[in-house]
């Protein structure tokens, strides 16, 4: 019963005294005078009051605050990209031979895909990710920002030398496309993500967590890697929890400043790409919908971005 | 400034004195009549906002029978607003009651 209340707990954040002492357990045990509905009912007010804490916390956080969690989701997207695209060239799925369309319907031509190799550039590329999280967790900038900068250097190298133009199929993150009808991220798609996680590492207040938080990383990285299997399209899945993030920033990014930055941020990943599909708009299968996302995209750029600005004036 | 019921009765229990978080719990069930049963979430709510607005002062934490406390204070602050807070319902229920009273005569 004891632990059970401990537990929720943790509902509280880290600073509070519901997390520093035993006070709060001391007093829910009492309350609940050994009974297990009053137990219950004594946990279930403890989560909800916690909850409202981190609430209220959370309008005193900083943007440094919003770009740090900026960071460490990005790094932990990154890190699944890079483990997503060893496990699709280690193990290649069937060969389709048929032509492929991807990213909302550019259709290209039909290279053979085959053989994909784990070659020095997945290696070095997981190798960065997995740098910046460590450096991340450590708390250390020289090894996060040179990992975020190396991450930036093999994507750049990519994006700018092996992808062919417009060529989806061309470059490292082709592995992503192999057949499938759409997928995110190929050919320069990932740069912007790597422009953003350098910079917002080299800026980003960094904290020195446990040693545990490492292998929590990829424990969170796991799951992202699942769906991208799981779900046609690769990551584009993460477009949903985007767009949940934008209208929820649109709606409180005002009271908090982190949920503002870290839209702030995903569209910043996200727009170019959508940009570079509008400027392929003839070969576009529906346009409206891109321009509905671009639109929403764009709006989740500037809302959040007026309502930290307006945070800073007053 | 409105207070709700449980935040008035939390600081109406420590109007006697210093008392620490399960015994606000029971002197607020008392006072109410039973009306009142603040579970510990509620309780630690209230007085963390009480806490912060400098109504209610926090003492040093103490081990007592193996159980981890701390008293909590009414500030003056507290007081004036507890005051405020009751004539404000004194007024409340006067509007009531004088209506009510005219109506019956």
């Amino acid at each position: 019963m004891r632990r059970l209340l401990a537990l929720a707990c943790r509902a509280f954040p880290p600073e509070h005294r519901a997390r520093q002492s035993d006070e709060v357990i001391d007093t829910a045990a009492l309350a609940a005078d050994g009974s297990t509905v009053g137990t219950l009912h004594e946990a279930l007010s403890l989560v909800g009051a916690g909850l409202s804490q981190r609430l209220r916390g959370e309008s005193r956080r900083s943007v440094p605050d919003g770009v740090r969690l900026l960071v460490g989701v990005l790094a932990v997207v990154n890190l699944a990209v890079a483990l997503a695209g060893v496990i699709v060239v280690a193990q290649p799925l069937p060969v389709y031979h048929s032509c492929r369309v991807i990213l909302s319907g550019v259709e290209s031509s039909c290279a053979p895909m085959l053989p994909f190799v784990v070659d020095w550039w997945w290696i070095a590329f997981t190798t960065a990710a997995a740098g910046i999280v460590l450096g991340l967790v450590l708390g250390n900038r020289l090894l996060a920002a040179g990992a975020a900068m190396a991450n930036l250097a093999l994507v750049g190298y990519d994006a700018l030398f092996l992808v062919n133009g417009t060529d989806w199929f061309s470059g490292h993150l082709a592995a992503f496309t192999y057949g499938q009808q759409s997928a995110f991220p190929v050919g320069r798609h990932w740069l912007p993500a790597a422009i953003v996680l350098a910079l917002a590492t080299a800026v980003a207040p960094l904290r020195p967590r446990t040693l545990m938080s490492f292998p929590l990383a990829l424990v969170a990285a796991v799951p992202l890697v699942v769906l991208s299997r799981e779900i046609p399209g690769s990551f584009f899945f993460l477009l949903g929890p985007l767009a949940a993030i934008v209208v929820l920033a649109i709606a409180f990014g005002g009271l908090a400043p982190r949920l503002a930055m870290l839209a702030v941020g995903g569209v910043l990943v996200a727009l170019p790409s959508e940009v570079v599909c509008l400027a392929h708009r003839s070969i576009h299968h529906d346009s409206f919908v891109t321009w509905a996302v671009a639109a929403g995209l764009v709006l989740g750029l500037l809302l959040p971005l007026a309502q930290l600005t307006r945070r800073r004036l007053t | 400034m409105e207070i709700r019921r449980s935040t008035y009765f939390v600081l109406a229990s420590l109007l006697d004195g210093p008392l620490h978080g399960y015994a606000i719990i029971r002197r607020a069930d008392e006072l109410s009549d039973g009306h009142v049963r603040l579970s510990t979430g509620t309780l630690f709510g209230a007085l963390d906002r009480l806490v912060e607005s400098g109504l209610v002062e926090a003492g040093e934490e103490e081990k007592v029978e193996g159980r981890v406390r701390r008293s909590y204070t009414l500030t003056q602050d507290g007081h004036t607003a507890l005051a405020a807070e009751a004539g404000r319902m004194r007024r409340a229920a006067g509007v009531v009651e004088a209506r009510a009273a005219r109506a019956a005569t």
